[in-house]
C-alpha cells in the first residue's frame, strides 16, 4: 500500500453529498511540492490535461483536475503529490454578477484586466484562507477548506 | 406657516406627490424630494434641537448636513441630520436629548442659572466633591448630555449591512464641478474611476446656484465614460489608502491607486452674542431652502456681505439691513432683532457668512499638510502626498472648478501610465490656466461674550476658550481635548478655524504657530452597525456535524470548531468507555505531513525528544517548546515510512504549529515540505476494553496486541475506507485512532456504531477521561511560563543529545533551576467540585496556585483535578488549601494518574 | 491599521492577510551568556524607523518572507524571500 493512500478518498464508498449545484468539490486537488513540472508564472494557472496548473509559491503547486482526469494525473504523479480533494471545497461562482458578489466577502482584486482568465490568487476569503481560480469571463472559482464548506456556502448564500 | 414658494428653477421637490410623516408623533406634510428638515421647516417648525450643554434652542443653520443643529432620531436610530435625510412617508423623526419635549426642556436652567457651576471641564471641577457622589453626578450628566439611545442587542438592528470591497484605479471623493471634470478626465483615459459623493444627487453647490443643468450634463457625461458613481455615499475617513464610504446599508471598502479629493469647502458661521439662536443661517443654507425646496427661510431679513440679498428679495423676503459686521443677536425663543453698526433692527432671519474653508479633513487623512494662508484668512493645502490629488475649492480654485478638476483627473491618469505625451501637454495647458486665483480675504473678527459659540457641537463659547488658555491648556490641541472644542458631532466643520482664532487671540502667538486640529474619521456620522458589517463568524465544522447534529449532540465552539460538548449524559458518556467502548469525533487534531530527505533532522531540531530513531510503523508523544523553554503545543509523532512523519497536534494548535515549523524550515533550509492535511482527513478514536473487538468487525488488520501493539501506527482499510491507525491512549483506555478521508467520515463512523456495543461521547466526557489520567491540556492546564518539567512531561525532554534543539539551552538552565510552582494532580476531601481558577493557598493564606481543571468522576467516585502548587507541595499526600469564592476547600495532591496509574489498561 | 502588504508570491493584500513574525535579528551565536538568551528571548528593540521583519501569509500561500518596513509610517520599502 502506497504510503499516503489514506488521503485518497475511494470512489466506489458512499462518500460526502455535494452542497448544492455550485459545489465542484469533487475536482481532484493535488498539492506538489518542488519545482513546478510546467513551466508557470506566479499568478497565473495553466491549463493542461484537463487540469489547471497554479503556482501557489515557487516551489509549491497546486493542481485541480476535472473528476474525470484526475485518478490518471493522481496516477502519474504517484507519491509527489499529496491528494487534497477531501481537505479544499470547492465552490463556483458564475455569471454578470460573480465579482460583485465575491466583493461582498473577498478583498481580492478580480476585476477582469487584473485577473484574466486564469488568474489565480491565494488569499482570505469569508475570513478563511482560500484560492480564488478565473476559470472563464464569468466564471470564479473559490476554493477553502473542506472544514469551512457550511461557512463558505452560508455566507454566499446570505449574500446572493 | 412659510407656503411654498412659486416653482424655482432648480426645485427638487415634486409639488404632485405629497407624503406624510411624523415628528414627535404629531403628522408632518411633505413633498416628494423634501428632507426632514425642508418639510418641517415648511411646516413652521424653527426649533430643531437642543444644545449639548445648555439646552439652549438651535434650528436650521447650514442645510448641508455639516452642523449638528438638526440632528434627530429616524425610527429609532439616533445621530441623523434632518436637513438632508430624504423624508419618506411614515417615517417616525423624534427629537434628542431634550426632556420632557423640545419646546419645553427642563434642562434649558442650565442656561439661565447654571452657568457658574458649568465651566470647561466642569465635571473635573464642580462635581468632583464630595467623592462617593461622582457615580450618581456621572449617571446624571450622561443622561443630561447624550445624543440619543442607540439599540442595546445585534438583533435589534431591523437591517441588513454589507461591505463592498472595490478596487479602482482612481477614486475622486466629492462630485461637484471639479470632481465630475476630475472623473470624466481619468476615464476618458481608460482609467477605472469611482466617484463618491454625500448629496442625493451629483452636481455640488451646482445644484443650488443655479446651473443644475450642467450638473447634469457632467455627471451624463461621467457616467458614459464609465465612472461608478455614488451617490449619498458619504466618505468616512482614509486608512492607509483605503477609503471608507458609507451609502445606505453598504460600507463600500475603496482600494484605488490615486486619490483625487474634490471635497469643496465648508461656509463657516460668525462668533458674536447670539450667535447660535435659531433664525440666524448660513447664507448656503438660504440659498438651498429657496432654489431646491421653494421655501421662504423668513419674512424680514438682516444679511451680513451682500451676496444673498437679491436672492433673498426675488423670493419675497423683506431685506431690513445689510451690513459688514454683526454686534450682537437678540431673542429668546427665537431672533426678534439684529444690532448692527448702524442700529437695532427687527427681523426674523439673521444671513451671515463667515466666508469659506477648504474642506480638508479627509486629505490631511491621506497624509496631506494645511498651512496657514493669511492672504485668504484660512489653512489651506500646503502639500500633498504621492498618487493623491486636489481640485476644486479644496485646491483654491473656486472659480475654474472644472478646470481644476480636469487637471487633477489628467494627473491621476498620467501617474497611472494612462494617455500619452499630449495629456502633458494638456496638464501644461490648464496649469497655466489655472494662475492661482489671489482675491485677498481676511474673516470677520470674532466679537466675545458668554453667548458667543464657538462650538455648537460641544456648547464652547469664545469665553470658555480663553479661560481654559487661562488654566495652562494653551496650546490648540490641549485646548481641544480639554474643552472638547472641535470633538463634536460636526468633526470641527464648523469650528475649526475659530477655535484657532481663539486660541490665538488668547495666547497672542500667529495662526501658522497655532495650527489647526486633525479631523480624525469618521468624518461623517455613521451608525456602528454599518462599521461593524454582517454578522458572520467563520466556524469550522467536522465530517461527522450532521451526524452529531441527528444523534442530538450539544453543539459549542471549541476554539474556531463546532464540537459535540456532549450527546446529553456526559457522566454516562465517560462510564461507557470504561466498561464496553466510545467513540470521539476527533477531526480537529491538527494534522501534519512532514517529508523529505531531512525530515526526521528537522523534527529532531524542533522537538526535545528524539524523532529520527521512530521505526517506520511507530509513534512518540512529543511536547513542542519555545526558545525560552515553554510548551508551545503538544501531540504525536509517528513515522510512516523513512521519509515521511504524521504529525499531530492540538485541535487550535494547528495553524501556530504549521507556522512555526515554517518558520525553521525557511530559516535552516533544509530539504523537507510541510503539508497541513488537517481538513482532508476524519479522524475518531475509538476506545474501552472491548475497542479491539469492535475494530476487528471492520477491517481485516489483525489488530492482537502483538501485531498491533501500543504506540504503533497501521494502515488499513476500515469499512473498506483506506485508513491510518494510530494505537495511542490519552483517554486511558485500550483505543485506536482512525485517520481517514473526510469524504468517507460518515460512512466510517456509522460503520463503527454498528459493529458493537459502542456508544459516541463528547468533549466534556473526553476531558474528564483525560483528567482522571492526568494528561495535561496545552492552553488549559498550561500558560504561556510553563516548562515541560513544571507540568510534569519533563520526560519528553532529552537534554542528553548531543545535537541542538529549539529551546535546549532555556531548558538546561530550566531543569538545573526548579520552577516555584508545578503542576500536580489533587482530590477534593468534601465532594464540591472547585471553579476553575479558583486560588491555591499556603498555610499563612497567601495565594500561591491555582486550580486548572477539575471534575467530578463517577468511575472513581471522587472530585478530582490539577492544580499549580508550590514545589514543597508537589508529593502524595501533601494537602492543599483552596480559595473558591467564599469557599475553602481542603485537598489532597495526588502525582500518580488518578485512574489506571501503571497504564496496563491501554497498553493491553 | 490597514495598509497594504506585497507577499513575493501572491502580490498586494490587506495586511490582515498576514502574520507578524517580528523583526529579523540574528541568534546568539556560540556559548551564549544566560544575559545574552534572555536579551534575545525577551527584549525587543521596538525601532522607530526602517526594520527588515518577517510576515507570514497566513491567508494566502502559507510562506514566510521577509519585509523593510518605517514602523512609523509602514510604507513598506521591499519585500522579498530569505535568500
Amino acid at each position: 500500500m502506497r504510503t499516503l493512500a489514506f488521503l485518497t478518498a475511494d470512489r466506489s464508498l458512499p462518500t460526502r453529498a455535494p452542497l448544492g449545484p455550485a459545489d465542484r468539490s469533487d475536482l481532484v486537488k493535488l498539492e506538489l511540492h518542488g519545482p513546478p513540472p510546467r513551466s508557470l508564472t506566479m499568478g497565473q494557472a495553466l491549463r493542461a490535461e484537463q487540469a489547471w496548473w497554479c503556482p501557489v509559491t515557487p516551489s509549491r503547486t497546486l493542481v485541480l483536475a476535472d473528476p474525470t482526469a484526475g485518478p490518471v494525473l493522481r496516477a502519474r504523479l504517484g507519491e509527489a503529490a499529496v491528494d487534497l480533494t477531501c481537505g479544499l471545497v470547492a465552490l463556483s461562482l458564475s455569471g454578470p454578477c460573480a465579482e460583485e458578489l465575491l466583493a461582498r466577502f473577498c478583498a481580492i482584486d478580480t476585476r477582469p484586466h487584473v485577473l484574466p482568465v486564469g488568474g489565480f490568487r491565494p488569499g482570505s476569503i469569508a475570513r478563511t484562507p482560500g484560492y480564488v481560480l478565473r476559470e472563464g469571463e464569468q466564471q470564479l472559482l473559490l476554493l477553502v477548506g473542506a472544514a469551512y464548506a457550511r461557512h463558505l456556502f452560508d455566507v454566499v448564500a446570505d449574500h446572493a | 406657516m412659510s407656503a411654498r414658494l412659486p416653482t424655482q428653477p432648480g426645485e427638487i421637490i415634486d409639488r404632485g406627490r405629497p407624503l406624510r410623516f411624523t415628528f414627535d408623533g404629531r403628522t408632518v406634510n411633505a413633498l416628494e424630494g423634501d428632507t426632514i428638515g425642508s418639510a418641517l421647516y415648511a411646516a413652521g417648525r424653527r426649533t430643531f434641537s437642543r444644545g449639548f450643554k445648555y439646552h439652549r434652542r438651535r434650528g436650521l443653520l447650514c442645510c448641508a448636513g455639516q452642523c449638528p443643529n438638526c440632528l434627530v432620531a429616524v425610527d429609532g436610530a439616533p445621530g441623523v441630520r434632518a436637513c438632508t435625510e430624504p423624508a419618506r412617508e411614515g417615517m417616525r423623526v423624534e427629537h434628542l436629548n431634550a426632556r420632557p419635549g423640545l419646546e419645553l426642556d427642563a434642562m434649558e436652567l442650565v442656561d439661565l442659572v447654571g452657568r457658574p457651576f458649568t465651566p470647561p471641564g466642569f465635571y473635573y471641577k464642580t462635581f468632583i466633591r464630595p467623592r462617593r457622589l461622582w457615580p450618581l453626578y456621572e449617571k446624571a450628566l450622561r443622561h443630561a448630555a447624550g445624543l440619543g439611545r442607540l439599540p442595546e442587542h445585534q438583533g435589534e438592528r431591523r437591517w441588513r449591512t454589507e461591505y463592498r470591497r472595490r478596487h479602482a484605479d482612481v477614486l475622486v471623493v466629492g462630485a461637484g464641478a471639479a470632481g465630475l471634470s476630475a472623473a470624466i478626465a481619468a476615464a476618458e483615459l481608460g482609467a477605472d474611476v469611482v466617484l463618491v459623493d454625500e448629496g442625493p444627487e451629483p452636481g455640488g453647490r451646482l445644484l443650488w446656484e443655479g446651473h443644475a443643468a450642467r450638473a447634469r450634463t457632467l455627471a451624463a457625461r461621467a457616467r458614459a465614460a464609465g465612472v461608478e458613481v455614488l451617490a449619498a455615499a458619504p466618505a468616512l475617513g482614509h486608512f492607509d489608502g483605503l477609503v471608507a464610504v458609507w451609502q445606505g446599508s453598504t460600507l463600500h471598502q475603496v482600494r484605488a491607486h490615486e486619490h483625487v479629493f474634490a471635497t469643496g469647502a465648508i461656509e463657516q458661521p460668525l462668533v458674536f452674542p447670539g450667535n447660535d439662536l435659531p433664525g440666524v443661517m448660513l447664507s448656503g443654507a438660504v440659498r438651498r431652502l429657496i432654489a431646491r425646496y421653494a421655501i421662504a427661510p423668513g419674512r424680514r431679513a438682516a444679511v451680513i456681505g451682500a451676496g444673498v440679498a437679491d436672492v433673498l428679495r426675488a423670493a419675497g423676503v423683506e431685506v431690513v439691513a445689510v451690513a459688514d459686521a454683526v454686534l450682537e443677536a437678540r431673542g429668546r425663543r427665537h431672533l426678534r432683532s439684529v444690532v448692527l453698526p448702524q442700529g437695532e433692527f427687527a427681523c426674523d432671519l439673521l444671513v451671515v457668512s463667515g466666508g469659506e474653508v477648504p474642506a480638508t479633513a479627509l486629505v490631511t487623512q491621506s497624509g496631506g499638510r494645511t498651512a496657514y494662508d493669511p492672504d485668504r484668512g484660512h489653512f489651506a493645502l500646503a502639500e500633498l502626498p504621492a498618487h493623491v490629488w486636489a481640485a476644486g475649492q479644496l485646491a483654491g480654485h473656486g472659480t475654474a472648478a472644472e478646470c481644476s478638476g480636469q487637471l487633477a483627473g489628467l494627473r491621476a491618469a498620467r501617474s497611472l501610465g494612462r494617455g500619452d505625451d499630449g495629456s502633458d501637454t494638456r496638464v501644461a495647458d490648464v496649469q497655466a490656466l489655472l494662475a492661482r486665483e489671489q482675491e485677498r480675504w481676511s474673516p470677520p473678527p470674532i466679537r466675545p461674550g458668554t453667548r458667543s459659540f464657538v462650538c455648537l457641537c460641544e456648547d464652547v463659547t469664545v469665553k470658555d476658550i480663553g479661560q481654559a488658555v487661562g488654566e495652562g491648556f494653551d496650546s490648540l490641541e490641549l485646548c481641544k481635548r480639554f474643552t472638547t472644542v472641535t470633538m463634536g458631532p460636526c468633526q470641527g466643520r464648523m469650528c475649526q478655524l475659530a477655535a484657532a482664532r481663539c486660541v490665538s487671540e488668547a495666547t497672542g502667538a500667529p495662526l501658522d504657530q497655532v495650527g489647526s486640529t486633525r479631523a480624525r474619521p469618521p468624518w461623517s456620522t455613521v451608525p456602528l452597525g454599518v462599521l461593524a458589517g454582517r454578522p458572520s463568524e467563520p466556524a469550522k465544522r467536522t465530517p461527522l456535524h450532521e451526524r452529531h447534529r441527528a444523534l442530538g449532540a450539544r453543539i459549542a465552539w471549541a476554539g474556531d470548531w463546532r464540537r459535540p460538548y456532549d450527546y446529553g449524559d456526559p457522566e454516562g458518556e465517560a462510564l461507557a468507555v470504561h466498561r464496553s467502548a466510545g467513540l470521539i469525533d476527533v477531526s480537529t487534531l491538527g494534522k501534519l505531513l512532514v517529508r523529505g530527505p531531512q525530515a526526521g533532522e528537522f523534527l529532531d531540531r524542533l522537538y526535545p525528544n528524539r524523532v529520527s530513531t521512530l521505526k517506520p510503523g511507530r509513534l512518540r508523544y512529543g511536547v513542542l517548546t519555545s526558545e525560552a523553554g515553554r510548551i508551545m503545543d503538544d501531540g504525536t509523532v509517528a513515522r510512516l515510512d523513512e521519509q515521511t512523519f504524521y504529525v499531530t497536534t492540538t485541535s487550535g494548535g494547528v495553524a501556530g504549529v504549521e507556522q512555526w515549523f515554517s518558520w525553521w524550515l525557511t530559516d535552516w533550509q533544509l530539504d523537507v515540505t510541510i503539508t497541513d492535511v488537517t481538513q482532508a482527513l476524519a479522524a475518531v478514536d475509538l476506545a474501552g476494553p472491548r475497542a479491539r473487538e469492535i475494530l476487528g468487525g471492520v477491517t481485516s488488520l489483525d489488530c492482537g496486541p502483538e501485531a498491533f501493539a501500543y504506540l504503533d501506527v497501521r494502515q488499513a482499510r476500515v469499512a473498506g475506507a483506506p485508513c491510518l491507525l494510530l494505537r495511542v491512549g490519552f483517554v486511558g483506555e485500550l483505543s485506536y485512532e482512525l485517520h481517514f478521508p473526510a469524504a468517507h467520515g460518515e460512512h466510517v463512523w456509522d460503520a463503527i456504531l454498528a459493529a458493537g456495543d459502542v456508544r459516541p461521547f463528547g468533549l466534556e466526557p473526553q476531558r474528564l477521561l483525560r483528567l482522571q489520567k492526568q494528561h495535561l491540556i496545552v492552553g488549559q492546564d498550561t500558560d504561556s511560563e510553563s516548562t515541560p518539567f513544571a507540568a510534569g512531561v519533563g520526560w519528553a525532554v532529552k537534554l542528553e543529545r548531543a545535537e541542538d534543539f529549539v529551546g535546549k539551552r532555556a531548558l538546561r538552565h530550566a531543569a538545573a533551576h526548579p520552577s516555584e510552582t508545578v503542576l500536580v494532580g489533587f482530590t477534593v476531601a468534601n465532594g464540591r467540585v472547585p471553579t476553575e481558577g479558583a486560588v491555591v493557598l499556603d498555610e499563612r493564606g497567601v495565594p500561591v496556585g491555582q486550580v486548572t481543571s477539575a471534575r467530578r468522576s463517577r468511575q472513581l467516585d471522587r472530585v478530582i483535578g490539577m492544580a499549580w502548587v508550590p514545589l514543597a507541595l508537589a508529593e502524595d499526600g501533601a494537602a492543599v488549601t483552596i480559595s473558591d469564592g467564599a469557599a475553602r476547600l481542603h485537598g489532597t495532591v495526588v502525582t500518580e494518574p488518578f485512574h489506571d496509574p501503571a497504564g496496563v489498561l491501554m497498553r493491553s | 491599521m490597514s495598509f497594504l502588504l506585497e507577499c513575493p508570491h501572491c502580490g498586494v493584500r490587506e495586511v490582515t492577510d498576514f502574520a507578524y513574525g517580528g523583526e529579523v535579528r540574528p541568534g546568539p551565536s556560540g556559548e551564549p551568556s544566560l544575559r545574552e538568551r534572555c536579551e534575545h528571548t525577551y527584549f525587543r528593540r521596538n525601532v522607530a524607523g526602517v526594520q527588515r521583519e518577517w510576515w507570514y501569509h497566513r491567508s494566502g500561500c502559507r510562506a514566510w518572507f521577509l519585509a523593510e518596513r518605517d514602523t512609523r509610517s509602514n510604507e513598506v520599502h521591499w519585500v522579498g524571500v530569505p535568500a
